[in-house]
């Protein structure tokens, strides 16, 4: 017999989102709760994304990922909350029942309700199709990033990466940072679906060429890889033109060209699957088609900022929280679809629960192409708008948001709505007042077209500031990532164009007179497996991270470390010190 | 010094050995390769075909037919996931049909049992996603589908547990015969392998070298033949779609071979392929762009509803093609002592069990050779703890009170647990590459291919094997995994 308990609510993932999500539970007075993680450690995909860029909204201070996990797993240990680590959920039947495997042996758990909180997986080689060998010296970015940065293990020597999107531009300045040469990064779109911040913080600023427009069309090497063929691809149609192919030379290639909301088990419990995010189709309270269980995080949908993962699951626990506490038995849903119309890749909730229009509904959706000064809009089945919003600029690479608040909804019934982007003759509309100087480019009423990106196929590297001459540089401040010239004039001032808001102008500035940033980098620990993961303080001038690197990798470190300890105090006489970001006993 | 070597630890040199390994004979197989199972015998459909196809009266229909005969014995007795999974021959079009009559009388003659023509409705009610332009199949109910390189390895572990030596990292570079009848292999390789030292000698010698098997005959040999390279390729597609399938599905076989097929797995995943092609190299295994988009064209003919979002990999084999057209099984015609099986293409994974068992009948006698006493039974297979139900999960159970590592599981996609990994190692033949990890336990197989468990895996391999992490490759000598080293 398998032994079999009661729980009421049971939490798959323990990363930011099963994290969060436990949180929450609690904070509404759920006491049974339990977080079942696979890994021997709480944390999810962030043990091992050791760079800056998390919790900015969230915390409103930027952290490294084990950082950000760090204060979520103290406060689950504060509120003891149960944990089961080294487990794996292997079944989930429609009625809830779990079925766990862990060292202790094989057990069933009962549960009231559920939050699927597994994250998602990376699209590997096959899927691509990219011909060629089998060699050895192919991954997908992120085990590259768990091997370097969990492993201490450095994959290659020279490398190529396919893909832009954040995980492979973050992996380029990682792989560069350690010393492995990073020849290309390779990218099908003419845009780059990263962060605008990531290409220049990564790529920009360590000269890595990003090829847009091109893919990779061929591996080469019997036993391990010795080059790749890449070549340039239509905008339109993506097909390689392969009378212009270019050979590169490297050791290395590392895939980075999408996630998968990882779904089997939701499927093992008939959860039903949306095609266009492969994550579970959910209300506006993020409940599945399956009663009492929910979704959040990445295997909901593929977030591009770990604190929205964190709001996703903190409204699925209170949504669970309530299921309950049979709250939901009050008012029966009412079920409308919410469909991609045009210019929309997915969406969710993908439902409105029409008993539940009090609550403010926001939806999340990807654009499918780049749209610049575009509206998106919200109408019911007879074509009327119940919300729209005026956008400067809308990239698949970005999640974008749409909040309908109670008085928008319209006093007749709705039977189903549709989310698209349109270019219209903007009049004044009250969610988004138009920005100075908006409405120009190509907003073209009518007609919805992508925008072509201003980028060009190989991106060049902003020259550094010499007083005399124009520099142009991209504003990272937001996604439109204005191409900017910052010059000085006659009396010494700096003078910045091509910036659309004032945001950009204090970037420029900071940019031209002495740019900063937070190093991340790996210390080498004797005797240990598991690297020791630093960071600066404070941000340090951009020109000097070379000679710095030196020095922190040179550290001798005496375990054990806990987060936040200083490791080198006072930099090359900067005033700022490295510090620990994960604890290392 | 030995009785017998066989070169080459495909299926068919691999079946050779276990067969040999009942009779009271020291035998070594030698191969190039760091694990069995490295040549064709990874790589092909995996179809356990009825028989219908070859030529009436070839060896290659001979064998077939009685291969056919023993092959689910053979797989259940090794623990070898089979499935009697029928294949379905399409006329997808009125002017096709007259072919499966044609391929009916064939099979007739061939001697295989269980075929019959079926109509359109009988198709789809199978098959429903088939091309519903179908207009008949010609049916096979003895057809199945076996995994190849689960099959060789459980033949070579099963020869090996009967004292059969292995010698692999091993490769044949020269072959002489003195005038004692004793032959005298030189062989290059791993400097580690026991081969070093002392020249292997052996009293008869098997030719099972696949594509190099002219090579291999040339040392030795003047009756020549050659054999060419012919290239397969495949697309290997999600359980979630293969599941959806269950007959093997052939187009109408053309001059240029079997044509591209859809077919399950014994897996569950679906394969699609493969192709046909004639290459110079015969190490080059590549797959290619414009063979890529010619299967996903040709196999839409068999099912137009392919999704395109499933494939997980594309990999391809090589046929070793021989120009005198048939098998070459048996006693060299010029050279006393010298044995062959070679240019066993397509049927020889159907046909290896005859193969062996005719090999090994000829071999014995001409050495006088007796039956051993004790022939110990094939080992257990490595326990997977796959399913979900009562049954399953109570074994889990019990294996994981016995070590907890069954209840590690490393490989999500595939729940293969730590303790598989282990066993994949300590076994005899055990993995010394990642690859061979995963032929042995399917961790790296699933739909994500390694990406989570690939660190996992190198992090047990290095420490079941007492060597640097940074030591371990993909598939043997230079496919080494972390070029760059520590940090
Ligand atoms: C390389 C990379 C760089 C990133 N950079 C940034 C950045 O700079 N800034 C930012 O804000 N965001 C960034 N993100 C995004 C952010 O990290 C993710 O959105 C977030 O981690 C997703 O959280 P999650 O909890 O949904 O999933 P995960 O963190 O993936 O957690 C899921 C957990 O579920 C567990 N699990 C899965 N299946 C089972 C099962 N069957 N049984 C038990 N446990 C299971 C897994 O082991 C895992 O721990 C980055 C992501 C990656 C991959
Ligand atoms: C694309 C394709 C599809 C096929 N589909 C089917 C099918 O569906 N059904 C079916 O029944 N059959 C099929 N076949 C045929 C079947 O796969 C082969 O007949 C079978 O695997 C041959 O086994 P083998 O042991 O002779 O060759 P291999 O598996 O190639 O073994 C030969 C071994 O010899 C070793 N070797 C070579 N030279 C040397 C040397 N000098 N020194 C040391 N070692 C050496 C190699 O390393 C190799 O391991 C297919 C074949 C291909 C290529
Ligand atoms: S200048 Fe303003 S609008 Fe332009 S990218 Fe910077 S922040 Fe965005």
């Amino acid at each position: 017999m398998i032994p079999r308990r009661l729980c009421d609510l049971v939490i798959i993932g323990g990363g930011p989102a099963g994290l969060a999500a436990a949180l929450e539970a609690r904070r509404q007075g759920l006491q049974d709760i339990l977080i079942i993680e696979r890994d021997q450690q709480l944390g999810g995909i962030l043990n091992q994304c050791i760079h800056n860029g998390f919790g900015l909204h969230y915390f409103q201070e930027e952290l490294t990922g084990p950082e950000y996990a760090n204060r979520f797993v103290l406060a689950v240990e504060k509120e003891a909350i149960p944990v089961l680590l080294n487990t794996h959920v292997t079944a989930i039947s429609p009625e809830r029942v779990l079925t766990l495997v862990h060292p202790a042996g094989v057990e069933q758990i009962v549960a009231q309700a559920i939050i699927l909180a597994m994250g998602c997986r990376e699209r590997p080689r096959g899927a691509l199709g990219i011909p060629g060998t089998r060699c050895a010296g192919i991954y997908t970015a992120g085990t590259a990033q768990r091997l370097l940065n969990l492993g201490g293990l450095l994959p290659g020597r020279s490398a190529v990466i396919l893909g832009s999107g954040d995980i492979g531009l973050i992996m380029a300045r990682r792989l560069k940072l350690e010393g492995i040469n990073v020849k290309a990064v390779v990218e099908l779109m003419p845009f780059s679906s990263g962060l605008t911040r990531n290409v220049v913080q990564c790529l920009q600023d360590f000269n890595i060429p990003l090829k847009l427009s091109h893919t990779v069309v061929e591996i080469h090497g019997t036993k391990r890889l010795e080059a790749v063929s890449i070549a340039p691809v239509s905008p339109l149609t993506l097909t390689p033109d392969l009378t212009r192919v270019q050979k590169i030379a490297c050791d290395t290639l590392l895939l980075s060209v999408g996630l998968i909301p990882e779904n089997e088990l939701s499927q093992i419990a008939e959860v039903v699957i949306d095609p266009a995010t492969r994550g579970p189709l959910v209300d506006q309270l993020l409940h599945t088609s399956q009663p009492g269980i929910f979704a959040c995080g990445n295997v909901l949908q593929v977030h591009d900022l770990v604190d929205d993962v964190s709001f996703e699951a903190e409204l699925a626990a209170r949504a669970a929280t309530a299921y309950i506490a049979r709250q939901y038995a009050v008012n029966k849903p009412i079920l409308r679809n919410i469909t991609c119309g045009e210019g929309i890749r997915s969406l969710t909730p993908q439902r409105l629960d029409q008993s539940r229009l009090a609550m403010p509904l926001t939806l999340n959706f990807r654009p499918s192409a780049v749209y610049r000064g575009a509206t998106v809009c919200l109408k019911d089945q007879h074509g009327n708008v119940i919300v729209s919003s005026h956008r400067k600029i809308l990239t698949p690479g970005e999640l974008a948001r749409l909040t309908v608040t109670a008085d928008h909804w319209p006093p007749t019934e709705i039977t189903s709505l549709m989310l698209s982007i349109e270019y219209v003759q903007v009049t004044k509309t009250a969610n988004a007042p138009l920005a100075k100087g908006q409405d120009q480019g190509e907003a073209q009423p009518g007609a919805l077209k992508p925008a072509n990106s201003q980028l060009t196929t190989t991106q060049h590297v902003a020259t550094s500031a010499t007083p005399s001459q124009a520099t142009q540089m991209t504003c990272i401040a937001c996604p439109v990532g204005c191409q900017m010239t910052v010059e000085l004039d006659a009396q010494g001032q700096v003078v910045v164009t091509g910036n659309q808001c004032k945001r950009g102008e204090i970037y420029a500035q900071s940019e031209f007179s002495k740019p900063v940033r937070t190093l991340t980098t790996l210390i080498a620990v004797a005797g240990r497996q598991t690297p020791l993961c630093v960071r600066t303080a404070e941000p340090i001038p951009k020109d000097q991270i070379n000679s710095f690197l030196a020095s922190i990798h040179a550290a001798q470190i005496t375990l054990p470390v806990e987060i936040g300890q200083v490791i080198l105090a006072d930099l090359g006489g900067t005033g700022i010190d490295v510090i620990a970001t994960r604890n290392l006993s | 010094m030995y009785d017998v070597i066989i070169i080459g630890a495909g299926v068919i040199g691999c079946a050779i050995a276990r067969e040999l390994a009942r009779f009271d004979l020291k035998i070594a197989v030698v191969d190039r390769a760091d694990d069995v199972s490295e040549g064709a015998s990874k790589a092909n459909s995996g179809i356990v075909h009825a028989g219908f196809d070859a030529l009436p009266g070839s060896r290659k229909a001979y064998f077939n037919v009685h291969g056919h005969a023993r092959m689910q014995s053979w797989a259940s007795e090794l623990h070898v996931p089979y499935k009697n999974n029928t294949s379905l021959v399409l006329a997808l079009n009125e002017a096709e049909k007259p072919g499966l009559s044609e391929l009916l009388a064939r099979g007739l003659q061939n001697g295989v049992t269980g075929l019959r023509l079926i109509d359109r409705d009988d198709v789809l009610r199978r098959e429903p996603l088939v091309n519903p332009a179908v207009q008949g199949a010609l049916l096979a109910e003895t057809a199945g589908i076996v995994s190849p390189y689960h099959l060789t390895i459980a033949l070579a572990e099963h020869a090996a547990v009967n004292g059969v030596d292995f010698y692999l990292n091993c490769a044949v570079t020269g072959l002489d015969r003195a005038d004692t009848g004793l032959f005298t292999l030189t062989t290059e390789g791993n400097p580690t392998s026991n081969a070093f030292g002392t020249p292997l000698q052996t009293r008869a010698i098997v030719n099972a070298a696949g594509i190099y098997a002219d090579q291999i005959n040339d040392y030795i040999s003047l009756d020549t033949f050659k054999i060419s390279a012919r290239r397969g390729e495949y697309w290997m597609m999600d359980k979630q779609i293969g599941a959806r399938f269950s007959a093997t599905l052939f187009q109408l076989p053309t001059e240029k071979g079997k044509g591209v097929l859809v077919t399950p797995t014994v897996e569950d995943t679906l394969i699609i392929g493969p192709t046909n092609e004639a290459i110079a190299d015969k190490t080059d295994t590549r797959t290619t762009r414009e063979k890529l988009d010619e299967i996903r064209r040709v196999a839409a003919r068999t099912c137009p509803s392919l999704p395109q979002d499933l494939y997980i990999t594309a990999f391809s084999g090589l046929r070793a093609h021989c120009d005198r057209g048939d098998f070459i099984v048996g006693r060299a015609t010029d050279v006393a002592g010298y044995y062959l099986a070679a240019g066993i293409e397509s049927p020889g994974l159907t046909a290896a069990p005859a193969i062996a068992l005719e090999l090994a009948e000829q071999i014995a006698t001409d050495l006088a050779a007796h039956h051993r006493n004790l022939f110990l039974a094939p080992l257990a297979p490595i326990f997977l703890g796959h399913g979900n139900d009562e049954v399953n999960l109570v074994a889990l159970a019990e294996h994981i009170a016995e070590d907890p590592a069954y209840g590690r599981i490393v490989c999500r996609c595939e729940h293969v647990s730590e303790a598989a990994i282990r066993q994949a190692i300590r076994r005899p033949l055990g993995a010394r590459s990642l690859d061979a990890i995963k032929r042995r336990t399917r961790a790296n197989m699933g739909r994500c291919q390694g990406g989570f468990c690939t660190p996992r895996i190198l992090e047990i391999m290095a420490e079941e094997l007492s060597v640097d992490v940074t030591t371990l490759t993909k598939f043997g000598s230079q496919s080494d995994l972390l070029t760059g080293g520590r940090l």
